[in-house]
């Protein structure tokens, strides 16, 4: 697999990773927030 | 004053650290006082940053004492690696702290979960720490060897993850691509709440952009990772590197300065159209020169330092 596909495949595996965490704790502190 | 000196200077920090932090918020626990637990996640937060250049200048302190008469450079290595992992342990238990000190500023409340996860980091790194200074207290102190023999090198993470680096190509582009990506990530968040601070945007309250703190906490996050990774990689290109070093002060006074942004009330109560008091407009334009400094020290590794 030529190096550039990798680190574009790698690039966005980690990217997407790291939002979707954010994505988690951002929605359940407000989901928290709204019960309080 | 050479980075051997520093390493002895900062190497007591993380144990005896952990031995504070961990031990304020345990007893911040069976208490169950609030205000322990909040100065235990700073202090543990605290020993988190000031666990890189710890880690760093080892490698400087290894180059000083290397070819010393009675040195063995497996328990160098030994301790290297061990040293690397409980640098893992201890940035993952600082981020978890970090989170503990945000979701207590919006819940009012830190959920149990995270108390629980920070008690088992807690519990995991110092026994890590532990074993690193022990072995790195028998570099030079021989007297305390269990045997005097040379010792078998047990598995060299941070030389295994070096290798990973030099090895292959693709991993370094890799690791450069995501620390510009985490770059982004934090400087769009962390200058857009500096200058909601100073004024600019005045029609948002700071509550609201408190929120997207964990976007730049996670942006610094993936900087640390990547950023270790490059110094295990070629870890000489940075040792010998006075811009390394200027960087690396800013990255940890700028992280002292987010604790003010993440935890304190006065930014907090700044609502909508209000101006922030002039001790929070000092806060958020000394963490906007301290990151654009990193900013700089980071491009200028090549040309002010002798890396790459």
């Amino acid at each position: 697999m030529p190096i550039a596909l990798i680190v574009v495949l790698l690039v966005l595996g980690v990217t997407v990773v790291v939002g979707v965490a954010a994505y988690i704790v951002d929605r359940s502190t407000a989901r928290q927030e709204r019960k309080q | 004053m050479d980075l051997a000196h520093l390493h002895l200077l900062l190497n007591h920090f993380p144990t005896i650290g952990m031995i504070i932090g961990g031990g304020l918020f345990v007893v911040a626990l069976i208490a169950k006082s609030t205000d322990l637990k909040l100065a235990s996640l700073v202090v543990l937060l605290g020993i988190a940053l000031i666990a890189i250049p710890t880690y760093v200048s080892g490698n400087g302190a290894q180059d000083a004492i290397k070819a010393l008469p009675g040195v063995s450079k497996s328990l160098i290595e030994t301790h290297e690696g061990t040293a690397f992992v409980g640098l893992g342990f201890m940035e993952l238990l600082g981020a978890f702290a970090w989170l503990a000190l945000w979701q207590y500023r919006r819940l009012a409340r830190i959920p149990n979960w995270n108390l629980a996860v920070i008690l088992v980091l807690t519990l995991l790194t110092f026994s890590v720490m532990v074993r690193a200074s022990n072995l790195g207290g028998e570099i030079r102190h021989q007297e305390i060897r269990a045997s005097p023999a040379e010792v078998t090198p047990e598995f060299p993470a941070a030389r295994t993850v070096g290798a990973l680096m030099t090895n292959y190509q693709w991993m370094w582009a890799t690791c450069e691509t995501l620390h510009f990506v985490g770059l982004s990530l934090l400087l769009g968040v962390v200058f857009l709440v500096d200058l909601r601070v100073l004024g600019v945007i005045k029609g948002v309250s700071f509550a609201s952009l408190h929120r997207l703190l964990p976007w730049a906490a996670l942006g610094f996050g993936v900087n640390v990772v990547t950023g270790m990774m490059f110094f295990a990689g070629i870890p000489n290109q940075y040792i010998h590197n006075t811009s390394f070093y200027w960087k690396l002060a800013m990255v940890l006074l700028a992280g002292l300065n987010a604790v003010y942004f993440t935890l304190l009330d006065q930014p907090w109560r700044l609502g909508p159209k209000e101006d922030a008091p002039f001790t929070a407009k000092i806060a958020a334009a000394s963490a906007m020169l301290l990151w654009a400094g990193v900013m700089y020290c980071g491009s200028m590794l090549p040309f002010l330092g002798n890396a790459f």
